[in-house]
């Protein structure tokens, strides 16, 4: 196995107002050129997970509690933001779920993408410009002088997103981090932007942090799945074994949840966070779990290897 | 059965850039949608699926063709027949952070979708209808007094089909209703909007991008590419075996991206 391009130690990070952090206690790794696929519902901690990774939780009032983000063997944690600014944009990219609010309204394509290709990737005014078309033309943009030279409100949603894609890929990162990059995507563009993303993996190696809330997405793309419930990682696999077999009744819900073609009757779905529930001891899915029992309710199960997947990790005492 | 709603050689455009530009969207459509029935409107972004919709909603006004609602033509739309057509159609959008004021606690939004259709409320009737629908989409009554910030995505966008069912409405449009939600959400959305739709006899016209929603919630498909309708018919048919070339390119991705 090659050595973690990222490792996470018991990473604790939570927002000002909020007693209970975000992110509670995450360990993971990943190595270079793999792909880590991160599932979870809407206020489970992934995007602030994303946001810790990348050192801008403080922009929305949050910040790492304890815990470490070795990446290249750097502790990130303590990493003062002269130092994020080295690193971010450059070892470490982004793709955000909203690329019509990820672009600079009033400046043209070329000249945003040039910028990064000068600060972050240390071309020349007129080298820049050139490597400019040269990364639109990757991304598929069948004339990209002409979208260079447009504004985003010019350019649909997928166009915008290869754009997204084509900055944060001139710096020929380490680490992109995707959340949510196809979720405001309709399926055919949503189809188009993850080939191009794997295509793009392929040839240039990088590794990958895919958050989406969408299976499919993940099936598609990822090497690994995580599955996030309320800050805390309940399942880890490979995606061959997750997709063959999910084995936290979370994850199970949610891939029962899927609508597939030819489907009827009534959907099965996991039952919603009850109210005021914060669950300070026990299983964070004690309460909307289908097969609770008494002592989920009072020790936390660990993740532990299933015993014939030595690979695949569940925090469940009926998985385990 | 008489269409509830029917749509003949309907084209409409919205404004340019510039003041005297006009851009074509919508080219000769033709449509209808019976009591009781669902119809679902696919196709790619930008193909005038959204368009389609807020002109049936009287929210653009068509170049040409007309629209009919129970027989009588939207343009012009006065006096009785006008309240009777925006009490009788219900609407659910996609984002509904954006849909539902933060402001107001959910009665205000209630209240204020009742007085709009019906003026002043009767307060104690009103609380009443009000904790009825709410119930009817599985929100208690406590959830009068929150503010919708307070509320999870799911539980927003319950509010608002609650407040689409307020006034008894014959026909609910909903522009992708579940897209912006997970999948055990969106589940939980589609479950309520087959139940309510099967207790109320609701007409549905359902907008969306994910084909999978579309062909479990609808009887017939509609499939728009390029501002025109190419493929229609009952959603077996259409998903089973598609005619035109947009349909097949939609059926094809949904294969590349399983689930979703």
């Amino acid at each position: 196995m090659r050595a973690s391009l990222l490792r996470v130690e018991r990473l604790v990070a939570g927002f000002g107002g909020n007693p209970r952090p975000a992110v509670r206690g995450l360990s993971f790794h990943l190595a270079a050129g793999r792909t880590l696929g991160i599932v979870g519902e809407s206020g489970s901690g992934k995007s602030a997970l994303a946001q810790a990774l990348l050192g801008i939780l403080p922009w929305s009032g949050g910040k790492v509690l304890s815990g470490a983000i070795h990446f290249n063997d750097r502790n990130l944690v303590s990493l003062g933001e002269d130092a994020w600014q080295e690193l971010r944009g450059r070892q470490m990219t982004m793709v955000f779920q909203d690329p019509m609010t990820s672009l600079h309204p009033l400046e043209k394509i070329g000249r945003q993408l040039e910028r990064l290709l000068r600060r972050n990737a240390g071309f020349g005014r007129r080298e820049a410009r050139e490597r400019c078309e040269d990364m639109l033309g990757q991304m598929r943009f069948s004339d990209p002088r002409r979208v260079s030279r447009q504004y985003p409100a010019a350019l649909s949603g997928g166009m915008r997103q290869r754009v997204m894609l084509a900055m944060a890929l001139c710096s020929g990162p380490d680490l992109l981090i995707a959340d949510e990059p196809t979720t405001a995507l309709d399926m055919v563009t949503r189809a188009a932007i993850l080939n191009l993303l794997k295509e793009q993996q392929k040839s240039l190696g990088f590794a990958m942090i895919l958050i989406s809330h969408d299976l499919g997405v993940i099936e598609g793309i990822c090497d690994d799945v995580m599955v996030m419930v309320d800050g805390q990682v309940v399942e880890q696999a490979p995606a061959s074994d997750f997709f063959s077999g999910p084995a936290h009744p979370y994850a199970r819900g949610l891939a029962a949840a899927v609508i597939r073609p030819g489907q009827e009757g009534p959907l099965p779905c996991i039952a919603p966070h009850p109210a005021g529930d914060e669950s300070p001891e026990g299983c964070v899915f004690a309460s909307r779990c289908p097969s609770v029992q008494k002592r989920c309710r009072t020790s936390v199960p660990p993740l532990i290897p299933l015993t014939d997947h030595p690979a695949h990790r569940v925090a469940c005492i009926e998985g385990g | 059965m008489a269409d509830l709603l029917k749509v003949e050689q309907l084209s409409v455009s919205l404004p340019g850039n510039r003041p005297w530009q006009r851009l074509p969207v919508l080219h000769e459509v033709n449509l209808s949608l019976n009591a009781g029935r669902t119809l679902g409107l696919v196709g790619e972004t930008g193909c005038g699926k959204s368009t389609l919709a807020r002109t049936l909603l009287r929210l653009h006004r068509p170049d040409k063709g007309t629209i009919c609602y129970k027989g009588g033509s939207l343009w012009p739309l006065t006096g009785a027949r006008r309240r009777e057509f925006y009490r009788g159609v219900g609407l659910v959008f996609q984002d509904n952070r954006a849909a539902l004021p933060p402001w107001m606690t959910v009665e205000d939004l209630l209240a204020e979708a009742w007085r709009l259709h019906h003026g002043a409320p009767d307060d104690s009737a009103l609380r009443k209808r009000s904790a009825a629908v709410l119930a009817e989409v599985g929100l208690d009554a406590a959830c009068l007094a929150r503010r919708p910030h307070s509320l999870s995505g799911g539980q927003r966008q319950r509010v608002g089909i609650a407040r689409a069912l307020l006034c008894d409405p014959e026909l609910l449009v909903a522009d992708e209703p579940v897209s912006a939600l997970d999948v055990s959400v969106q589940a939980m959305v589609l479950n309520l909007l087959m139940a309510i739709r099967e207790r109320r006899g609701l007409a549905l016209l359902l907008v969306s991008h994910d084909l999978n929603v579309i062909e479990y919630m609808s009887d017939e498909v509609a499939v728009m590419d390029g501002g025109r309708i190419v493929e229609t018919g009952p959603v077996q048919e259409v998903f089973y075996a598609p005619q035109s070339s947009a349909t097949r390119l939609l059926l094809r991705a949904r294969g590349d991206v399983p689930g979703g």
